[in-house]
This record gives structure tokens, C-alpha cells and sequence, in this order.
């Protein structure tokens, strides 16, 4: 079995007193869509930059491909692509020129390949427009072309979805998901989008304040938090309220429109049905509460990261 | 690849506006410059005559287009430097401000290799800007004044020198200038990779050559040791070119002034661009 695509041994930031990243600990195999989450400030843009050597590391290494990158950072960097928080590119240069400029520092990728990429994302039509006069979800999906122009092995993306709009986060969620499948990328994921992360990505780590507080499958966080949130429709709702304030097993009962929320473990969920009807309520629904933001909701203790 | 790398860079330079503010500043001032010659030529005629008509006897036109040109590079080869930082300045900086190397440095190139591509983009600017200044006003001049032997006062004494000698003497002018020249882009771009805003590689530029060149030309024995150590105090280099015989050892001490500090510049330019850290 092959090892990992990207890791990271003990990468430590230091800015001043200041620890942005905290002997951060990685692994991410070859063909995952890797979600790396945080709260804004967490430390997952330094810890990106850091992995493309536009920061040095005050301590550890970033492993690529097995064999540290510092040794030869140029040489990994043809084998990743990235787009690094929001698109920059030279303003005042139409999209083509762009990528045609980015093409030069590349091996084997000419003219017909950036028309590629700018069909790709479909900015072919405004490929000879100046970049100034596009507009940010343009320039975003302009960012996704650069990354993947010269077919990387690894693609990162830093907050790719950032002020866009439903319909270009969509297309972007698309984008990532069809060159992974098409073109078989592993992709490193920063968000703070948990919905994104559940929606695509197969594993996942949490930093806050630069250190890794879980990493793992994402369908482990999902089942996890399955077995403990439980939401409830029955009535009449004080008396709901009452029975289930008189359970030991339950616990954080939140008052929702139209039913509640409540943290039961997996096999006392019986007897809260139990319990209920012995005490006359009329249960219509109890499923439980299975997504991200309430796992981070656990996590954090509060809805920073739901932003 | 370094090719490449200034390819890119060449078209980086010269897409932006503010690269042609020095070609069309000079456009302005040089055809103006020879204007001013042409109308007062007659009057300047006469006060030379009268400073040396007692000693040598003059003909033909002493305020030709080389003898124009000559007084030209005096006054330009001052300001020069101020266009060159507006061009060079924002080589590094730019893209800090722009957040452009974020997307440049993630390719599999090393900054070594960046670098010396901006540097070698910025040399051609500043070289293309002194051969720009030679050729309007050696052209304008001699379209405009006529060619004619060139007579130079100066502290030391008189020189006339015959046309055909005197155009030699201009290119190899010109020559050093474009060495002075790449010394301040040097500095330009040690000051551009020290900051993330472009301003300050022009502002700081332009704040050390005037302090600089004040020292230079300050009559203080005091600052005397200092004065002859100064990169500024070595921008005379290209007045060597017209005096007769070339004084072969002073415009290599000043060469190696300016080689010198270029290297410096340089050599700090790389160890800083190497260890910054891509926060913008």
C-alpha cells in the first residue's frame, strides 16, 4: 500500500509569542478529498502555506510524495496545484495571458491546455477579457484553472467557495468532485463550510488554535453524532418538556420551532419512547440529528465555526 | 527556465502603465530641452566667444546638438534614478501588495530563479530607459542643432573634442550610466524585498540617493573619508568618458564602487527574498 500523498510531522508556526501552528501531525492518502476545518484563525491558512513553502516552519516538516519538501520544494510544487484563500492574478492581463504566463513554469503545458482548463471552468468565451473586469466568482473559478493546469497529482485549496454564491458553490463542489473522479486527484480541502465537508470530503481534521483536535473519516464524526442528537415532534410540548426533564439519560433538551433537540445515548433511545407514551404524549417523529455543525457545536461550544 | 521566467517578467514590466512614465517623461522634456538650446543657442554662442574668444579662435557652431546633449546628461543623469524606481520598485513589493505570489511561487520554480528574473526584467527597463535618453537627445540634438566638435569647461581646465571622437565618448557615457543605473535598481529591489507595499521601495529609494548624493557634494573635509565610499559619490563615472585621456583608474575604482554595492544589494536582496515568508 502506497503511503501518504501529503503529511505533515510536528509543523510548528511561531509568529513572535505567538503559536499559529502547533506540532501539527498529518496524513492524507492518495485519492481523498481531505477537509481541513477550523474556526477563522485556527491556523489552516498558515498550516497551507507552510505545505507550499510560502512560509518556513519554525519546527517540524511537510512530507510529499514520502521525502521532505524542503530538501527540494521546486520539484514537489510541479506536482501540486493550489489556490491559496481568495484569486489574485495580474490585473491588467486578460485570463489566457494569465495562464499562459503560469504555463511557462510548467513542462508540457501549452496554449491548448490553458483553453482547457478556461472551458473547464467556463470563462472560455471571456478568455481574452482583462481579468480587472471580472467578477469575484470569475476570478474564483479563474483560481480553480491555475490550480489544476498543469494536472497536479494533489490539488489545495484554501477556502475555495469564499464569497460565492449558492449556485458558485455548487459549481465549485461539482468542479472538485468530477476531478477527483475524472482525473483522479487527492484534494486538500480548507473550509469552514461544514456543510461543504460533509457534502465531499471522505476524511477530515479539526485544528483550533493551531493544534489538531480530531482527525479522522468524516463518516465517523457523522455516526458519532447520530448515536447522542435526537430530534423529537410530539405533543403537547410542555408535557414532552416535562417527561423528558425527568429522564437521567437525556440531556441538553433545546427548544426548537415545531419540536426538540435533545442528546440521548444509541440504546436509551427506547426508553425515551417508552417513557413518552406511558405518559400519554402523542409521538409523531424521533430520528436522529446526524450532520457536522452539530458535532462542531459539541466541539466548540458554540456556532463560530457555522459561519 | 530562466528564460521563461523573463519572459514573464518582461511582459509583467511592460504591460503596466507606469513603466512608460520615464520613456514618455523623456519624450517631453529632451525635444523641449533642445527647443530651449535652439532659441537661446545664439546668446550662448556669444557669452562662450566672450569667455574664450581672447585665447582660441572660434568657428563654426560651438551650441551644436552634442554640446546640448552633453549639458542634458548633467541634468537628467540626477533624475534619471526617481523614473527608475518607478518602474523597478514594485518588482517584489507589487506582488506582495498584489497577493499575485501566491499563485507565482506554488509553481516548481525556486525564488533564486524569481529573482533573477526580476532582476534581469528590471535591468532591461533601466537600460532601455538610458538608451532612450541617449537616443532622443543625441538624435534630437543633432537633427535639431547640428553636429559639431564639443568644447567642455570644466574645474580643471578646457577640453574641445572633434565630433567623431565625441559620439565615442558619448556611448561609452552612456554606458557607465546604465552601470550607475543598475546599482539604483539594485537598491530598488534589496528595499522592494524588505516590504510588502511598493511605495516604500520608491520612497526609500529616492530618500537614499538624495541623502547620499548631499553628502557627496558637500565641500567638508570632515566627511571627506566619507564622501569617497559613497555609491552617489561614484555616478561621476560617466564624466571620466569626456575627459582626455581617459582616466582609466578612477573610472575603475568607481566601477568597482558601484559593482561593488550592486553586489552587496544583490547578495542581501537573495538571503532576504529566500527567508520571507508569503503572507499576503
Amino acid at each position: 500500500m502506497p503511503g501518504p500523498i501529503l503529511a505533515t510531522a510536528n509543523l510548528s508556526k511561531r509568529y513572535g509569542k505567538r503559536l499559529a501552528v502547533d506540532n501539527l501531525s498529518l496524513e492524507i492518502e492518495q485519492g481523498e478529498i481531505f477537509g481541513f476545518l477550523g474556526p477563522n484563525g485556527s491556523g489552516k491558512t498558515t498550516t497551507i502555506r507552510m505545505l507550499l513553502s510560502l512560509i518556513k516552519p519554525s519546527g517540524g516538516e511537510v512530507f510529499c510524495f514520502g521525502e521532505p519538501i524542503s530538501k527540494n520544494y521546486p520539484r514537489y510544487l510541479g506536482k501540486i496545484g493550489a489556490l491559496v484563500e481568495k484569486a489574485d492574478f495580474y490585473l491588467n492581463l486578460s485570463a489566457l495571458t494569465n495562464l499562459k504566463m503560469l504555463a511557462r513554469l510548467h513542462e508540457n503545458v501549452d496554449e491548448a491546455r490553458c483553453r482547457e482548463v478556461l472551458a473547464l471552468v467556463g470563462l472560455d468565451d471571456r478568455r481574452n477579457d482583462a481579468v480587472k473586469t471580472y467578477s469575484h466568482g470569475m476570478q474564483q473559478r479563474l483560481g480553480i484553472a491555475q490550480a489544476i493546469l498543469h494536472r497536479p497529482q494533489l490539488l489545495i485549496l484554501d477556502e475555495p467557495s469564499t464569497g460565492l454564491d449558492p449556485q458558485g458553490m455548487h459549481e465549485i463542489r461539482g468542479m472538485i468532485l468530477g476531478l477527483v473522479r475524472q482525473e483522479g486527484m487527492t484534494v486538500f480541502l480548507s473550509s469552514h463550510l461544514l456543510n461543504e465537508v460533509e457534502q465531499i470530503c471522505t476524511s477530515m481534521a479539526v485544528l483550533n488554535e493551531g493544534k489538531l483536535l480530531v482527525s479522522g473519516p468524516v463518516k465517523q464524526f457523522l455516526s458519532a453524532e447520530a448515536a447522542t442528537l435526537t430530534e423529537l415532534q410530539a405533543q403537547p410540548p410542555e408535557q414532552v418538556r416535562q417527561v423528558l426533564a425527568g429522564l437521567p439519560f437525556v440531556t441538553e433538551i433545546d427548544d426548537r420551532q415545531g419540536g426538540l433537540r435533545f442528546r440521548v445515548a444509541y440504546d436509551q433511545r427506547p426508553k425515551v419512547l417508552q417513557a413518552l407514551t406511558a405518559a400519554g404524549v402523542e409521538v409523531f417523529s424521533m430520528h436522529p440529528v446526524s450532520n457536522l455543525e452539530d458535532y462542531f457545536l459539541s466541539l466548540f461550544g458554540s456556532k463560530e465555526m457555522a459561519g | 527556465m530562466l528564460w521563461r521566467l523573463y519572459i514573464n517578467e518582461c511582459i509583467k514590466t511592460f504591460s503596466k502603465l507606469r513603466t512608460y512614465i520615464g520613456f514618455g517623461a523623456l519624450a517631453v522634456v529632451v525635444p523641449l530641452a533642445m527647443w530651449g538650446f535652439s532659441v537661446g543657442g545664439s546668446e550662448i554662442q556669444r557669452n562662450l566667444a566672450n569667455q574664450l574668444g581672447d585665447d582660441f579662435l572660434m568657428t563654426g557652431n560651438l551650441a551644436n546638438g552634442l554640446w546640448a546633449s552633453h549639458i542634458l546628461m548633467f541634468a537628467l543623469f540626477i533624475h534619471i534614478p526617481f523614473l527608475i524606481t518607478l518602474g523597478a520598485g514594485d518588482a517584489v513589493a507589487g506582488e506582495g501588495t498584489a497577493g499575485t505570489f501566491r499563485i507565482y511561487l506554488t509553481r516548481p520554480v525556486s525564488r533564486n530563479q524569481v529573482l533573477t528574473a526580476k532582476l534581469l526584467a528590471a535591468a532591461t527597463y533601466s537600460s532601455l530607459l538610458v538608451a532612450w535618453l541617449g537616443l532622443l537627445s543625441l538624435g534630437i540634438g543633432s537633427l535639431w542643432l547640428g553636429l559639431g566638435d564639443i568644447i567642455i569647461i570644466d574645474g580643471t581646465g578646457i577640453l574641445i573634442l572633434p565630433w567623431d571622437i565625441a559620439l565615442g565618448r558619448f556611448a561609452l557615457a552612456y554606458l557607465f550610466a546604465m552601470l550607475m543605473m543598475l546599482s539604483v535598481v539594485t537598491l530598488t529591489f534589496l528595499l522592494s524585498v524588505l516590504v510588502t507595499n511598493a511605495v516604500g521601495p520608491i520612497v526609500g529609494t529616492l530618500a537614499i540617493l538624495i541623502v547620499a548624493s548631499v553628502l557627496s557634494v558637500l565641500e567638508l573635509d570632515a566627511l571627506a573619508w566619507l564622501q569617497t565610499n559613497l555609491l552617489t559619490y561614484h555616478f561621476r563615472v560617466w564624466r571620466y568618458a569626456f575627459d582626455d585621456p581617459i582616466p582609466w583608474s578612477d573610472v575603475g575604482t568607481s566601477i568597482a564602487y558601484i559593482v561593488g554595492y550592486a553586489g552587496v544589494f544583490i547578495g542581501l536582496s537573495y538571503i532576504v527574498f529566500n527567508r520571507k515568508d508569503i503572507m499576503t
